[in-house]
């Protein structure tokens, strides 16, 4: 009993933890991309225009989009529709959230492993502009979409544990 | 293949009404797409990560970090403070006001969401205090906060601009005129019906006051001057001057109003990279199937085939508007955009309408469907601010879509409404 408590622990610490440190890095992404795309319009400004603004912005881009992707799966806030779903019988939605967490998984899944081929084929291939390989573009996925399997398969558990699926109220449209 | 796409978009409308995440259903189209057709695999993480390394795309997260920034800045007030005085002494004034408020903070945030929240709660109380009934005051707050992604800078039109491959400083400028008609007929039906609901106004304040409360909120105001100006000036693109409006925020927030805090900044941050990871990986999946579409010349074969049963521009835009609205109802206005656009856009061009009116069109389009159930993410918001059940909301929101479907009819039977502003503007 001990022990499982200990580890039950042991595991929301390290949640905490992830969330923490992801949390950090998305933050430091958006500062990173607001200064770099001000050093451009500075640079160009003062006439001296730095050359390797655009594409890194591009680069950060990249990962600020992924790392707000991981937030986003952390705390269950990605866009769907639950409007059919919960008309269901429990059983039934239960049935159907595995189903879709299986889904969720499988994506992750091929994204992070697909991802690693896509590093090492660019691993060679120098960016325009900065003195690094475009593998780094494609490096944010990994994580990504390991994080995305990782979530998936622990909403399955616990969902064949008997908790509610529901989570909590995905927020509203972002764009709208 | 074309069978195959359509074999392929079938289930992946059914997984996305069966609840899977709308950007896992367009994940897995595509790799059922991509592996069923003989095609490699590793095109998916390609494509996803290939259409975030763009620099127009960078204009979202910005857009969205200078709105955290301004709500943060509690500008709201003082523009609420100046609306209420400007406008609210004559009859209806609490309900002008609040549209005027919209109108202005529509020039700041992109999103109608962000309008409704940063606004709603003091626009709806003010409203109810005056006696008015809380699902007319939580009515005329949505409707009026439809106007957000209208009037620039609008986050959903970044996202038309980018995935139609359309200009975002012209989509921008046409949605101005577009989003002021909103704001009046809104305005003209308060007035034709202040008086049978008994909506009062407040004594007018005085020109004293009223010239304190502008000075109060006319450095807010001046942020779309900022956008605005500095895009067709020459000076910024579109990104830049979403990060020059950042900057202009942080300015407000710190140096003018003292606002903000520099502990405040740590949430802002995060709270913007999750946005816009919710967003982005929509537009990251989205890319993904919308190459499939291409390789399967989907949009292609769909194009030639409407404009060939449509018999003019004027039948496609109405059908258009209508397959709009009802999508609208069902589905989130970002994921709706991204299905539509790849079928949709192909078509206008082909009937020799301008894909930045289609553009004004669509958003405003989608954006209704926010305000009506049964997944009106703004009908919810303001709802849970008035206190008023979904049901009863439901049915008061009703008389308020006409002056907005009114406004969206004038669009698209009339191009000059959206597209004479950027003509001028840009001379093209």
């Amino acid at each position: 009993m001990q022990t499982k408590e200990l580890a039950r622990s042991s595991a929301q610490q390290a949640s905490a933890s992830l969330d923490h440190a992801l949390h950090i890095v998305a933050g430091v992404l958006v500062v990173a991309l607001l200064s770099t795309v001000t050093a451009g319009i500075v640079s160009r400004g003062v006439r001296h225009p730095l050359s390797w603004t655009d594409e890194l912005s591009g680069f950060l881009m990249v990962w600020l989009a992924c790392a707000g992707w991981m937030i986003a799966t952390r705390r269950n806030a990605h866009i769907r529709i639950r409007f059919f779903q919960d008309l269901l019988p429990d059983t039934a939605r239960r049935g159907f959230e595995v189903l879709i967490q299986v889904g969720v998984a499988l994506l992750g899944t091929i994204v992070a492993w697909k991802s690693i081929h896509l590093m090492q084929t660019n691993s060679d291939v120098e960016a325009v502009s900065l003195p690094i390989a475009t593998a780094w573009m494609y490096v944010p996925l990994f994580p990504a979409g390991v994080l995305t399997a990782m979530q998936a398969l622990s909403e399955i558990m616990a969902i064949l544990k008997g908790r509610d699926t529901r989570g909590p109220t995905p927020m509203p449209g972002p764009v709208a | 293949m074309i069978g195959l796409m359509i074999k392929v978009s079938g289930a992946w409308l059914a997984v996305i009404l069966a609840g899977m995440p709308l950007y896992v259903s367009m994940g897995l189209a595509a790799l059922a797409m991509l592996w069923l057709g003989g095609m490699p695999v590793t095109v998916l993480p390609q494509k996803m990560a290939g259409s975030m390394n763009s620099f127009p795309i960078i204009a979202a997260p910005l857009f969205i970090l200078m709105g955290n920034i301004l709500a943060a800045a509690q500008v709201t007030d003082r523009i609420v403070a100046f609306a209420s005085a400007a406008i609210g002494w004559v009859r209806g004034g609490y309900a002008h006001a609040s549209i005027l408020t919209s109108m202005i903070f529509a020039g700041m945030v992109g999103s109608a969401v962000a309008d409704a929240a940063g606004s709603g709660a003091i626009e709806v109380r003010a409203m109810t205090k005056a006696g008015y009934r809380p699902e007319t005051a939580a009515s005329i707050t949505a409707a009026a906060a439809t106007i957000g992604p209208i009037i620039p800078p609008s986050l959903p039109m970044v996202i038309y601009g980018i995935t139609a491959d359309v200009s975002i400083g012209r989509l921008f400028m046409a949605g101005v005129i577009p989003g002021i008609l909103m704001g009046l007929s809104l305005m003209v039906m308060v007035a034709l019906i202040a008086k049978r609901e008994g909506m009062t106004g407040k004594p007018f304040v005085g020109w004293c006051a009223l010239a304190q409360s502008f000075r109060d909120c006319f450095f807010a105001i001046m942020t779309p001057a900022v956008i605005l100006g500095g895009m067709f000036s020459g000076y910024f693109t579109p990104t830049e001057a979403a990060a020059v409006a950042c900057l202009y925020a942080l300015f407000l927030g710190f140096v003018v109003y003292r606002t903000l805090e520099v502990r405040q900044l740590g949430p802002i941050l995060v709270e913007t990279a999750e946005t816009t990871g919710l967003v982005m990986v929509l537009v990251m999946a989205a890319s993904a199937l919308g190459w499939c579409m291409s390789i399967s010349r989907l949009p292609q074969t769909l194009a030639p085939m409407i404009v060939a049963t449509i018999s003019s521009p004027i039948m496609f835009l109405l059908m258009a508007n209508v397959l709009m609205l009802i999508v609208g109802c069902f589905m989130e206005a970002l994921a709706a955009m991204l299905i539509l656009i790849p079928i949709l856009v192909p078509a206008a061009i082909g009937f020799g309408i301008d894909p930045v009116q289609f553009g004004v069109i669509m958003v405003l389009n989608l954006i209704l469907g926010t305000i009506h159930p049964p997944i009106g993410v703004v009908l919810f918001v303001v709802t849970r601010i008035a206190g008023v059940s979904f049901e009863t909301m439901s049915r008061a929101i009703l008389p308020w879509l006409i002056p907005l479907l009114v406004v969206l009819l004038a669009i698209s039977i009339w191009p000059p409404l959206t597209l004479w502003l950027p003509s001028v503007l840009t001379g093209k």
